[in-house]
Parts: C-alpha cells; sequence; structure tokens
C-alpha cells in the first residue's frame, strides 16, 4: 500500500491502517519525543499524545509537503505543549552568546549519554537547544513558538551549550581517568 | 581521536540518524485509546435521535388528545341545568399538559445521566492508562566502560535503545563535517499560532447544529379598549391566566455570532372579561363575538355594572323569572396556537454562561378556540369566537441565556416578548394583544 493510501484510510478512522502508519514512523518520533522530554516515561506519553493528534488532524492533511515533516511538527508542539507553563529566564549575557567548542574524543562519547544530559537540561534549554541546534529553526521561530523574545531565545541556547560542554567534557576526563 | 567540535555539531552528527522503538505498551495505549474514541462517536448521535423522537411523541401527544375530543361533546344548551362540576374541562387540559411535559422532562434527565456516565467512563479509562504504564523504567545509567568500537565503520551501537536503523548506519562519505540540511524538511512557519488558529477554527464549525425542547409559562395581555366578546364588555376590567407553552427548537449556527433558529411548538392564553352578570332567560341575547354551536344557552349576560334587571316589569312569569338576582361571574375565553417561529439569535459572549439577543417572527395558527361562562362554582361552554384569524403573525423580541454543561448541552432560559399582529378580524374595538413567555429548556448540539 501507498503511503497516500495509508494517509486516505487513516483519514476513515480505518484502525488497520492507524497502526500500519504508527509502526512506520513510531522509530523515528519517538526519537524525537525522547530528544524533548526530560524523561523516557515522558517521551511515551508525549508519542502516544503526538500520535492521537496525528490521528486527529490527519483529515486536514492535504498532501502538500512533507508527511514525515508535518508529523514530526505536531509530535515537537505536543512535546512543547507540556512544558508551556515554564518561567523563562530573561538575563542576557553577551558572552555567553557564543557558540562554546568543545575538546571531544567521539569514540567515548555515546549518544546515551547526550541523550541523558541534554534530558537533564531545565526544559526551556532543552527545547531550545533542540530547535535551534538539531531542527533548524530560528531564534525568530523559536521565540513564537515557545511565546519568549528572541532574546531569551538566543540566551537559552547559550547557556544549553554551556552546561553540555561542561558535562561532555566532565565525563570525557572521568573516562579517561578510569582508562 | 580527539577533536574540537561545536557543541551543536556534535548533537546534530550524532543524532543525525538516530531512531528508537517504543514498547509494545506505547501501541495498546493508543489503540484502546482510539477505539474509545470511536465508540463514543457512534453512541452519542444515537441519544439525539431518541431525544428527537420523544419530544416529537411529546408534542404528538398534546394533538392527539385533542383530535380524540369529538365535536360537540360539550353541551351548550341546558338552560337548568348547573355544571356543578365547574372548570373541570379547563383543568383536564392542563393536566393532560403537565403529564406531556413531565414525560418530556423525564426521558430528558435519563439522556443528561447518559451522557454524564460515558464522560466518566471515558475518563476514568484514560486515567486508568496512565497508571498503567511501567513506572519503573529508567534512563540506565551510562557511565561506565567505554565499548570498543572498531574503527572501520561510523555505526554507534546502543546499550538500551533498540535502534533499527543505527545497525544499518551508512558510513560517511565526507571527512569534514558539513552543514548538515535538516530545515527543508519544515517549513519555516509558526507553529504555536497556527495549532491554535486550528483549534478555535474547527471549535466554531464543528457543532452548528442544535435542538432543543422549550417550555414557558406564557402571560397574555391584549392592551387596548375594545372587547374581542362583544362590544359592551369594551371597559371591562380583563385578566389572563399563566399559561403553558412547550415545543421544539431546531438552531443552525452560519457564523461565529448568528445562529437562525426554527421550530413548532403549542402556546394556549387563557384570558378573562370580568365583572359581568348572568342569568337565566327565556330569550337571551347573542354575544356580538360568540359563534354558537347550536342554541344560544338561556343566559342573558350583561355587564355587572348596567344595572338593567331593576328597570324591567316582570309581565309574565317566564318574565319574571328574569328578575331573579343574576350571579356575577366573568368569561373566560381560551385559544390554543400552534406557532412556527423563525428567529436569529445574536451571540453576545459565548463561554460557560453564553448570552445571546433574539428577534424574529412566529406564525401562529389557530387550533383551540372556545368562550365558556364561569362563575366560583359554575362553568360552561359558550361556544367559539367567531373574530379570531386563523393565521396571524407576531414579531418576536427576547434575550437568552444559557448554560453549557459540555460543548453538546447546554441549558437555556430566554424571556421573550412577543406582540401579536392581525389577531383579530373585525373585533369590537382596537386591541393588539401581545404575550410574554421565560422559555426555559435544554439544547443538544451536532
Amino acid at each position: 500500500m501507498s503511503l497516500k493510501q495509508l494517509i486516505h484510510n487513516c483519514k476513515k478512522q480505518d484502525i488497520k491502517a492507524q497502526e500500519q502508519l504508527y509502526r512506520l514512523y513510531a522509530n523515528k518520533l519517538f526519537a524525537v519525543c525522547l530528544k524533548y522530554s526530560n524523561s523516557y516515561q515522558q517521551a511515551e506519553d508525549n508519542l502516544q499524545d503526538g500520535f492521537m493528534t496525528i490521528f486527529e488532524k490527519i483529515k486536514q492533511y492535504q498532501d502538500k509537503g512533507s508527511f514525515e515533516g508535518w508529523m514530526k511538527r505536531i509530535m515537537i508542539n505536543t512535546t512543547l505543549q507540556k512544558y508551556r507553563k515554564q518561567s523563562v529566564f530573561d538575563i542576557v549575557n553577551e558572552e555567553d552568546l557564543k557558540e562554546p567548542e568543545v575538546e571531544i574524543d567521539e569514540e567515548i562519547v555515546s549518544v546515551d549519554y547526550l541523550m541523558e544530559i541534554i534530558q537533564e537540561l531545565p526544559d526551556r534549554y532543552r527545547q531550545v537547544f533542540n530547535l535551534y541546534a538539531m531542527d533548524g529553526y530560528s531564534h525568530k521561530e523559536i521565540s513564537e513558538m515557545l511565546k519568549i523574545t528572541t532574546g531569551t531565545s538566543k540566551s537559552n541556547l547559550a547557556r544549553a551549550r554551556i552546561i553540555l560542554k561542561e558535562k561532555v567534557e566532565a565525563i570525557q576526563l572521568k573516562l579517561a581517568a578510569h582508562s | 581521536m580527539e577533536e574540537k567540535k561545536h557543541i551543536d555539531r556534535l548533537y546534530q552528527e550524532k543524532f543525525k540518524d538516530f531512531e528508537a522503538t517504543p514498547r509494545e505498551a506505547v501501541w495498546k495505549n493508543i489503540s484502546t485509546r482510539l477505539q474509545q474514541k470511536d465508540r463514543n462517536r457512534k453512541i452519542i448521535p444515537l441519544w439525539y435521535r431518541i431525544a428527537g423522537v420523544a419530544a416529537v411523541f411529546a408534542l404528538f401527544f398534546n394533538f392527539a388528545i385533542d383530535l380524540f375530543k369529538t365535536p360537540g361533546s360539550i353541551p351548550a344548551t341546558a338552560a337548568t341545568t348547573i355544571n356543578k362540576e365547574g372548570p373541570k374541562d379547563l383543568s383536564i387540559a392542563s393536566a393532560s399538559y403537565n403529564q406531556n411535559m413531565f414525560r418530556s422532562s423525564l426521558v430528558l434527565s435519563a439522556l443528561i445521566q447518559e451522557t454524564k456516565n460515558l464522560k466518566a467512563k471515558e475518563e476514568a479509562l484514560s486515567a486508568q492508562n496512565t497508571e498503567n504504564k511501567i513506572r519503573n523504567v529508567s534512563f540506565v545509567n551510562i557511565i561506565k566502560a567505554p565499548e570498543l568500537i572498531g574503527s572501520d565503520n561510523d555505526a554507534y551501537t546502543f546499550s538500551d535503545y533498540n535502534s533499527i536503523a543505527l545497525q544499518n548506519a551508512e558510513p560517511r562519505e565526507e571527512e569534514q563535517p558539513q552543514d548538515i540540511e535538516l530545515k527543508p524538511d519544515f517549513p519555516a512557519i509558526t507553529l504555536a499560532n497556527e495549532d491554535v488558529e486550528d483549534d478555535v477554527a474547527v471549535k466554531n464549525i464543528s457543532k452548528r447544529m442544535s435542538v432543543s425542547t422549550t417550555a414557558a409559562p406564557i402571560m397574555y395581555d391584549r392592551p387596548g379598549s375594545g372587547s374581542a366578546i362583544d362590544a359592551q364588555f369594551a371597559n371591562n376590567r380583563s385578566s389572563s391566566d399563566v399559561t403553558m407553552a412547550y415545543g421544539v427548537n431546531f438552531a443552525y449556527q452560519i457564523s461565529e455570532r448568528i445562529k437562525v433558529r426554527s421550530g413548532i411548538s403549542k402556546v394556549d392564553f387563557s384570558y378573562n372579561t370580568n365583572d359581568i352578570a348572568f342569568t337565566a332567560a327565556v330569550n337571551p341575547v347573542a354575544l356580538s363575538g360568540v359563534d354558537y354551536q347550536g342554541e344560544v344557552p338561556n343566559y342573558r349576560i350583561e355587564n355587572r355594572s348596567v344595572r338593567q334587571f331593576s328597570n324591567i316589569s316582570a309581565s309574565s312569569e317566564f318574565n319574571r323569572a328574569s328578575l331573579a338576582s343574576p350571579t356575577s361571574g366573568f368569561i373566560n375565553q381560551r385559544l390554543g396556537f400552534i406557532e412556527v417561529p423563525l428567529e436569529i439569535e445574536y451571540i453576545i459572549v459565548d463561554k460557560k454562561i453564553g448570552f445571546n439577543i433574539i428577534g424574529g417572527a412566529s406564525t401562529m395558527f389557530l387550533d383551540e378556540n372556545m368562550v365558556s361562562l364561569n362563575s366560583s362554582n359554575f362553568s360552561t361552554n359558550l361556544g367559539e369566537a367567531n373574530n379570531i384569524n386563523n393565521v396571524s403573525f407576531t414579531t418576536n423580541v427576547g434575550l437568552g441565556l444559557d448554560y453549557n454543561f459540555s460543548s453538546q448541552f447546554q441549558l437555556n432560559l430566554e424571556p421573550i416578548f412577543k406582540y401579536q399582529i392581525n389577531a383579530f378580524n373585525n373585533s369590537s374595538g382596537d386591541m393588539n394583544p401581545y404575550y410574554f413567555g421565560i422559555y426555559s429548556g435544554f439544547s443538544f448540539k451536532f
């Protein structure tokens, strides 16, 4: 069955088509949820809610643009809504805005660890870092999505980078000391 | 191999093809929620249909009672028989109305309970699903000794994620890090705002139709001079009994602020001409406004303020009888109409409590028409009024107050004023009746 046919059947609330769509995209979309959530369990909840929204809104999907991109947008929005009521930090330090470089031994630092430290970030920092560094949104777009100023977006990004860099360097030191 | 990298680049590269398989329980929860939604969608329309049928039956029962009355069953003559049971005819009619309203309200309260039960079940099920998730899954502590990874490929292995894609990760061709093009997949639009607007738009369009039942106590009056019964009563004191109207309305929301509605209802008026006196008489004079069914009853009905009796000189036995002291009482006119309104609701507030302005017109079809002579312990039908138009109109204006129990179910309270045009064809006088009702009822939106 083609993707177009699958989408058409999902619009008719055909449960078999919905399951097939889930099986096809769950892995990729779960990865998105993991990056944006603060725990594995939260990520599972967000994946469920996100798919429920996808199945509801699929009636409005117009076959324009990438379907996977459309689903990913919904998933990101679902996770963002969970943390909408968080407070935001507004103090901007110009020096912090530079993108820090980190000395990295890629053989040591695994994706597992990178995932863990990104989930440990405060929610706002994690969201901004994901949206900017990994999903390519601009600060203007991020400010509209998160209802913050672009200044706040930049400072959140800067702080996220600093924390991640410090943790990456720390684990490398630790692992180097053990070996 | 150590190198300097920007932290962004590090994450981009590591997560480029990252995938993870969720537990099977996630799909089970999704499918349960989908099936529950599907079931709810099928059950609720069924209840709307039952509500519609119940409302139609309630109306039908009322009409059926009238249909089963055979014409001429009420004796209009017999001057000597005094109907001691008095206003029994009137009370039977209102008792049946009350009975029908009671039946309708029983059906409606059963529907309300069922809707509440369905909602409670859905909430209980979703709460249960949240609890059923395994709580003990935690992020595995990955600060451990590094695994030796071969240098001939760039695949990354995971200890905790069942990653299918990464097992098949393609080796990277370029040595230098490149700008990873992530953006083209995702159009640069304002997502948060767009979704909010979508939700608002969908909310407005989704439930446009509604059906509602109404019941109202009615206050009726005919200001102006004149009397529909007879010219001699033009200046008599008049009064009106509070009667009931009830019916079914259908509404369609054509825009965010405007609803058009129509329906059908039965409305009754009971209007009294007071301060009349009557006595048994051999040669009664017919009232000009009454169409007697059969013989004119042997009553002399006159305005009590007119003291004519004392001037009559009795020349015979029969005439002497007319000197008997008159009984005071009132003439009651009972009118029943089938009303078909066409109204517009202008919505001012549309939240949990809603407020709107109502305006429009109704067509009134005469259904019931009865004039009776009454005193404190006596009542007899005289006939029908002969000057009421079979079809007349009203102009309506009112306010509406709604309480939204849910997005589909609403309680309405609407005081509406209706001014009746061309009610009478050639009445003795210049009267324009109006009536005021406080319409209350329930609405279902779908």
